[in-house]
């Protein structure tokens, strides 16, 4: 990560502490500034307010007014560039599957330590480096 | 934080068994509930495990970190098993002995679990959505 700008994030997770957790394992590898959203509808107005667009974004797959994975198909409509993480339970694991076809990069599934939160993050971006 | 099953019991009816609950409705092939159910001292260490910090039970976040740690062992139950079904967003109640309104008739199976937090109840009452296949 360039030390000299930070990387925008957008955490979208109907769980506050989840976001939370994300935020405190973010944190530990650089700088990094958070837009949070608590459901797909909210993310897609976050993703329009933010026109600089995000370098990560990671979706909950169950949410209430829009799930995950719709929200993936949404914003896949019209960015096919920015990192997109699904983060789920052990009981959505084929959903994830219907994640990554719709546009997803990678997925990790809660409960997570810190630690393999932030090596699936470091994957994800090594993978869309090469990928780009 | 590792926590260790007892004896299994039943009861005809779900109710939440302590004084904060989360509570996770299964629906398609499975139908039912799972309901997680702890005192409150148990739960505020809970929170406070999972936070990082103490909580008061009447900030968001308490019942936010109940209904996602419900959330997480329905998830992981469900995968066990193997049925295509869809949990709903989690909810949590603060009351022991409330009934819980739940899509099975199914008896409710108690668990209950010793861990060093204290004690909890995991409460289950999934049953087969096709009577056939039960």
């Amino acid at each position: 990560m360039n030390k000299e700008s930070p990387m925008h994030v957008l955490l979208v997770d109907d769980s506050s502490m989840m976001r939370s957790l994300q935020k405190r394992a973010l944190t530990t590898i650089g700088d990094v500034t958070f837009a949070e959203a608590g459901d797909g509808v909210e993310a897609l107005t976050a993703i329009s307010a933010h026109p600089e667009g995000f370098q990560l974004i990671f979706v909950d797959c169950n949410m209430p007014n829009m799930d995950g994975i719709t929200l993936v198909k949404r914003i896949r409509a019209s960015d096919k560039v920015t990192p997109i993480v699904m983060v789920t339970t052990e009981g959505e694991k084929k959903r994830v599957i219907e994640a990554i076809k719709a546009g997803a990069n990678n997925y990790i599934v809660k409960p997570f330590t810190t630690e393999a939160f932030i090596e699936r993050v470091k994957l994800t971006l090594v993978l869309r480096s090469i990928a780009a | 934080m590792r926590a260790s099953p007892a004896d299994a019991s039943t009861a005809a009816e779900l109710r939440t068994s302590h004084d904060v609950s989360g509570i996770v409705t299964f629906s398609g092939e499975a139908v039912g509930s799972v309901v997680l159910s702890f005192p409150i001292q148990t739960a505020q260490l809970v929170v406070a495990a999972l936070t990082g910090a103490p909580v008061d039970p009447s900030h968001p976040l308490f019942a936010d970190a109940i209904g996602e740690l419900t959330n997480m062992v329905a998830g992981s139950g469900k995968s066990h098993l193997g049925v295509t079904a869809r949990i709903t967003v989690p909810s949590v109640v603060f009351g022991a002995g409330l009934p819980i309104q739940s899509p099975s008739n199914a008896p409710c199976v108690l668990i209950p679990f010793t861990a060093p937090a204290g004690e909890f109840v995991l409460e289950v009452n999934i049953m087969s959505a096709n009577p056939a296949s039960a």
